[in-house]
């Protein structure tokens, strides 16, 4: 089996996770590093490492657990266990080097302090601390500090959320009333700020949103920047499916590395092509380049 | 392993509110409680000094306290800050004395407390005193964020003979405060795990109390905290 790539952090080598998939959606992972280029800021970059070998991943498992009635029509307690259930066929299915962090949005914010492999553990914390979420959502907080409970963490770092309801720092305009404590606990980071952070710390954003609510623009856009995947559940589709759909991708990306350009502290464009026809890669669109 | 437990009846020094004292058959021991305070209930946002829950809590705990009698205090939220050891002696001054050298942060408070951590941890501090060791949690029943599992919580207190009670304060909401057992109780039967029936689980398996709310019964908290510290005592 071909190793995964290490890099270095004296050089900068920027890292994609590239996936590619053919016309009828499906997932092609035996490409090879001249069927790709890339692109920073329009133009073409060396490829100095490149591997199609599965890559293990540092993930932080968010799960909001407010109930938005989105996923079919399931009474609160029948969509808790969709969600508890859906997550542990999502650990099932994990290649033993990932480590999982599970972290709730429910009352506040709740992060494991446990980053393991253990699947028995993942499964222990999904079966004992899951609860409906109450008060408003802290979306763009959570995200926060998931991205910083595993910012350390080397190779690929992933923040896969499912979120069932709007950030409570906008919630006006859904009918709530963010009280002054929430305000101040919780909405001190915006998207913008996560956008930020995910760029800087190599992050990729999955995000899967229940019907009713479906996902906010800006975390599409950020699942998008950073190569990510952004799902909408629709009625009848399975949240296990998602999740397993999810982790299928993560397990046949492509590696890709270049040396990064002048330590400008910019943000820089990229763009991932194939040189075949009706292949299409998606990868992160920007990274920062030298001191952040 | 559990201790043998012998319902003796009520001891001499008791001093629970309205129960009568009797005279037991022999002293008996003192107790080592360990209350662990869950911080991330409401009111998250004030200070623990006006929060009157609180205040109810250490009263009663207070006028329970008999002879030879320590109580430490822990405020759980994801970690534990636990006060000095009080002694019966120090009965009319438990409350200002935990309130006046505790601060728990209100940062921490908005979140799932680390019930299962406090609890292991709770065993540590009463586990070597050399008397009827107790923890009783008072909690909403959400636990997050733990190192330890529930098993390992139960099987390190049993291991240290050490009782688990949990009285159950349900927050306000749709699932509580306003409504009803009845209606608290078919709200949590859709859930595969309930408040209500983790915390009887722990209680069970570690000879400890649990006693389900009445959330429209005024008083009722109070009257559950008696009825647990006083099962504590008949025991043996």
């Amino acid at each position: 089996m071909q190793q995964p790539p290490q890099f270095k952090t004296s050089i900068q080598t920027v890292a994609i996770y590239a996936t590619v998939r053919d016309r009828a959606g499906y997932l092609v992972s035996d490409l090879t590093k001249d069927d790709f280029q890339i692109f920073e800021n329009g133009r073409p970059v060396e490829i100095t490492t490149f591997s199609n070998a599965v890559v293990p991943s540092t993930i932080a498992l968010l799960l909001d657990m407010h109930w938005s009635s989105g996923i079919a029509t399931r009474t609160v307690g029948e969509e808790f266990s969709v969600v508890r259930d859906s997550a542990v066929q999502f650990v099932q299915t994990l290649l033993p080097e990932d480590r999982v962090r599970i972290i709730t949005i429910g009352h506040g914010v709740t992060a494991s302090p446990l980053l393991t492999s253990d699947k028995s553990v993942l499964r222990r914390i999904l079966g004992e601390e899951l609860w409906p979420g109450a008060d408003l959502t802290p979306l763009w907080s959570a995200l926060h500090i998931s991205m910083d409970s595993i910012a350390r963490e080397s190779g690929r770092k992933v923040i896969l959320v499912l979120s069932q309801s709007p950030d409570g720092c906008s919630s006006e305009k859904y009918g709530e009333t963010t009280t002054d404590f929430f305000r101040s606990r919780f909405c001190q980071v915006d998207d913008g700020d996560v956008v930020k952070q995910a760029r800087a710390q190599d992050f990729m954003v999955y995000a899967i949103g229940t019907q009713s609510t479906g996902l906010q623009s800006a975390l599409v856009d950020v699942a998008e920047d950073t190569g990510g995947g952004h799902f909408h559940l629709k009625k009848n589709e399975d949240l296990e499916t998602t999740f397993v759909q999810v982790a299928d991708e993560l397990h046949h990306q492509y590696t890709i590395g270049f040396e990064a350009a002048v330590p400008d502290g910019k943000v820089h464009k990229l763009t991932t092509r194939l040189r075949q026809n009706g292949l299409t890669a998606h990868a992160r669109q920007s990274y920062i380049a030298g001191p952040r | 392993m559990i201790r043998p437990l012998l319902a003796i009846g009520i001891g001499a020094g008791l001093c629970l509110p309205g129960s009568g004292v009797t005279r037991a058959s022999h002293q008996p021991s003192p107790v080592s409680l360990a209350l662990l305070y869950d911080s991330t209930m409401p009111p998250v946002a004030a200070d623990v000094r006006s929060d009157l829950r609180l205040k109810l809590v250490l009263d009663v705990v207070a006028q329970s306290l008999a002879n030879q009698d320590i109580v430490r205090v822990g405020f759980v939220t994801g970690d534990v800050s636990w006060t000095r050891t009080f002694r019966a002696e120090e009965r009319p001054t438990l409350y200002s004395g935990v309130v006046s050298n505790i601060s728990v942060a209100i940062a921490d408070r908005l979140r799932n407390p680390a019930l299962c951590d406090g609890l292991y941890g709770a065993v540590d501090v009463v586990a070597h005193d050399e008397a009827r060791r107790a923890v009783v949690a008072i909690t909403a029943g959400r636990s997050g964020g733990n190192i330890h599992s529930f098993d390992e919580l139960v099987a390190h207190a049993r291991e240290a003979h050490v009782s688990l009670s949990a009285v159950h304060t349900p927050w306000p909401g749709i699932y509580s405060g306003k409504t009803s057992s009845e209606q608290y109780l078919t709200y949590w039967s859709h859930f595969p795990v309930s408040p209500h029936a983790l915390l009887a689980r722990i209680a069970t398996a570690t000879g400890g109390t649990y006693i389900a709310p009445q959330p429209h019964v005024s008083g009722d908290l109070k009257r559950r905290l008696n009825k647990t510290l006083a099962a504590i005592r008949q025991t043996e």
